[in-house]
């Protein structure tokens, strides 16, 4: 009885294995024939790894980046650890790590003193919304929101949904007369200082006792841990304000508002509107910049780059550091197909091209590691 | 005859000798676990010495009297560190978890140990035990999507608007947010409920069957043997538990900072948010701002391992100090 169950149960699972097998197969068939010759091919290192830690947000990107690059070359191995914007950078100027992810660019003076030698390369960009939860809005209303009103409530000045300010964002809307929870990052994060970073940029006053970092101390409010536990803060308080990753805002079937930007028009954050962001600035050389508050009638204002350090001059193994040029050549080319499916909105071209070009910098005994030209 | 006689019996002395090192070996190998944890304990408390070296330099002991925390400079703010927040809201919170757990917890063991039908018992010690076992952040979720809001509308509220009033220690325009100090103590005390629990089923279960019988001899309740006879025996055994029991309600970091509020400001009312050290030290130390920052953090650590230490040495002292009359006797 028994060994029949087994019989029947290792039949059934080989069945299995060879349906997958043939659907793998289909699509493996369909992709070897390709249109066009791509012009540019990582080269196929061997018996490579990297390694790099960093900043959180970006990780599921990375993940699905390293995954599918193993496959592209077998032969190089990487690995990511998402231990915080903060702790990748301290990783990266250690010398712990091959490259670090970090959401806010490294101070000029630690560049200065620690690490003379760091280019920054930004990935892609993430949008930061304001999200809320007031269970008297009519179903599909959506709220506006000014600098000024963000700023306000954030300062702990605006204390009630009803307050003239946000009534003026919102012209129509019947506003209760719900007191207002301000939700903050507990833990220290990228998202915080790009919402600081704003807040700063928009609000003198903000800018003077507050100020721009990873975590601050903030005038009201409560703290949550994560984007998630800010989302889930927000789901379950009535009143609640907090800032979040977009991809959590929606996931967590929360509102995301329009926010007014620099040009005075409230626009919400799509690809097209957060892309604009990145370049209705000046792009510096270093690619170290906010891009939060531009300039651009059709700019969202709350959003941040995504950056991987790499070495100028240090590195010592020629093959590493190719490969690694590769990798990030291959990602700002081929993997951005990736990124758009994860929601993450991808770096306008000229930007990209900017990126790619801090690849060619990267030298070893003055010999360039990477050659190909942006694309 | 003799000597070849001598000769076999020394010979498998020697054999023996030569091969039964176990006890040594086990000797050995036991020595040394029990050294790794005292160089463990050194360590950690040399590394966390060593790593505020500039905080403790910087900030010197008013470090633990100042408030204000604030890891960003601006123009009109320096920045500056202060322990006091986080070590108040640490020694609130686990008060607040022990007193809610302790007398319900020796209860939970009195029950299990002396007066639990046979056939209740092992499912009951099997539940309690299993309260223990469930991972900190789980308590974390339980107690942010269910228990938070339950306890912010049918209790922090109204508690505010009644109480409130009077007592300052209730009231707070940010009691509607639903995080707190006595919301994170109330979550603690389920978690430490277990552990208190289970060593005093424990202890009591090792006090001899003398004790008991002698108490009832002399004509004795139930009540009274508890009281007189097993409590006194077992007191030792029952502080240590509830010690155990503190010190993991001072540690807790995950469930604490999903309900506490993490406001680094000395606390001014048990339903308003508040900070502890473990959760602020968490929660910023991996993207910290400066080395300051950083070394602040640290500092904090180190308090709270200093706290810890001088808790175990109090509960050490305690047990010492009711253990110093003959074992067992009772004061009648």
């Amino acid at each position: 009885m028994r060994n029949h169950l087994v019989r029947s149960l290792s039949a059934l699972i080989a069945l299995v294995m060879l349906a997958a097998a043939l659907v793998a197969a289909v699509p493996a068939q369909a992709q070897s024939q390709p249109q066009t010759p791509p012009p540019w091919e990582p080269r196929k290192l061997e018996g490579i790894s990297l390694k790099g830690s960093g900043a959180t947000f970006p990780n599921p990107l990375y993940q699905a980046w390293i995954a599918v690059y193993k496959n592209v070359v077998p032969g190089v191995t990487i690995s990511y650890q998402a231990v915080g914007s903060g702790q990748g950078q301290t990783d990266f100027i250690r010398y712990l790590t091959d490259f670090g992810g970090t959401d806010s660019v490294v101070a000029s003076d630690r560049i200065r003193t620690q690490a003379p030698d760091t280019l920054h390369v930004p990935m892609v960009i993430g949008a930061v919304v304001p999200t809320y939860n007031l269970a008297s809005l009519p179903e599909g209303t959506v709220l506006r929101f000014s600098a000024e009103t963000l700023s306000g409530i954030y300062l702990g000045q605006i204390t009630r949904w009803n307050d003239t300010k946000i009534a003026a964002d919102n012209p129509g809307v019947r506003l209760p007369n719900t007191r207002i929870t301000v939700v903050y990052r507990s833990d220290s994060s990228g998202t915080t200082s790009i919402w600081t970073d704003y807040l700063a940029k928009v609000n003198a006053d903000w800018s003077s006792r507050v100020g721009r970092g990873t975590t601050v101390r903030w005038p009201a409010g409560i703290g949550a841990p994560g984007n998630a536990g800010v989302a889930g803060t927000v789901r379950r308080t009535n009143g609640a304000i907090g800032y979040v990753e977009q991809a959590f805002a929606i996931g967590n079937r929360l509102p995301v508002p329009f926010v007014k930007n620099a040009a005075g028009n409230y626009v919400l954050p799509s690809p097209e509107t957060v892309s604009a962001a990145a370049a209705g600035v000046t792009v510096p050389d270093d690619l170290r910049y906010s891009i939060t508050n531009p300039q651009g009638a059709n700019s969202y204002p709350i959003a941040g780059l995504t950056w991987i350090l790499v070495r100028e001059q240090t590195y010592t193994d020629a093959a590493k550091a190719q490969a690694l040029a590769d990798f990030i050549y291959w990602a700002l080319t081929d993997g951005q197909g990736a990124a758009v499916r994860l929601g993450y909105v991808q770096l306008p071209t000229e930007v990209r091209l900017k990126a790619m070009a801090q690849l060619n910098k990267i030298r070893i005994n003055g010999q360039q590691v990477f050659t190909a030209a942006p694309r | 005859m003799a000597q070849a006689e001598i000769v076999t019996e020394s010979l498998t002395e020697r054999i023996a000798r030569r091969t039964q090192h176990g006890d040594g070996l086990f000797w050995g190998i036991t020595l040394f676990f029990a050294v790794v944890v005292i160089v463990l304990v050194f360590a950690i408390g040399f590394v966390t010495w060593n790593n505020s070296e500039q905080a403790r330099n910087e900030f010197g002991l008013g470090f633990f009297a100042s408030s204000d925390w604030n890891p960003v400079e601006t123009e009109v703010n320096p920045a500056s560190f202060g322990a006091l927040p986080a070590i108040l809201g640490t020694l609130i919170s686990s008060l607040i978890a022990l007193l809610l757990a302790a007398p319900v917890a020796i209860g939970i063991g009195v029950f299990l140990a002396e007066l639990c039908p046979q056939s209740l018992r092992t499912p009951l010690s099997f539940m309690v035990e299993l309260l223990a076992a469930i991972p900190s952040v789980i308590y974390g979720v339980w107690g942010v999507m269910v228990f938070a809001p339950f306890f912010t509308e049918y209790i922090a509220i109204p508690l505010s608007e009644t109480f409130g009033e009077m007592i300052p220690w209730l009231s707070g325009d940010q009691v509607a947010a639903g995080r707190g100090l006595l919301v994170a103590g109330i979550i603690l005390s389920i978690m430490i409920l277990p552990t208190i629990a289970a060593i005093t089923r424990d202890v009591l279960s090792l006090v001899p069957n003398t004790q008991r019988e002698a108490l009832l001899a002399l004509g004795a309740t139930r009540w009274e043997v508890i009281w007189l006879a097993v409590m006194p025996y077992a007191r030792a055994g029952i502080i240590g538990g509830v010690m155990l029991g503190l010190g993991r309600a001072l540690g807790e970091t995950m469930a604490a900072t999903m309900l506490v509020g993490n406001r680094p400001q000395v606390p001014t009312s048990l339903l308003e948010p508040a900070t502890t050290a473990a959760s602020l030290v968490a929660s910023e130390l991996t993207n910290a701002q400066s080395l300051q920052h950083e070394s602040a953090l640290v500092l904090i650590a180190l308090a709270l391992f200093a706290i810890t230490l001088l808790l175990n040495l109090c509960a050490r002292l305690l047990i010492w100090y009711v253990n110093r009359g003959p074992v067992g006797s009772a004061r009648v």
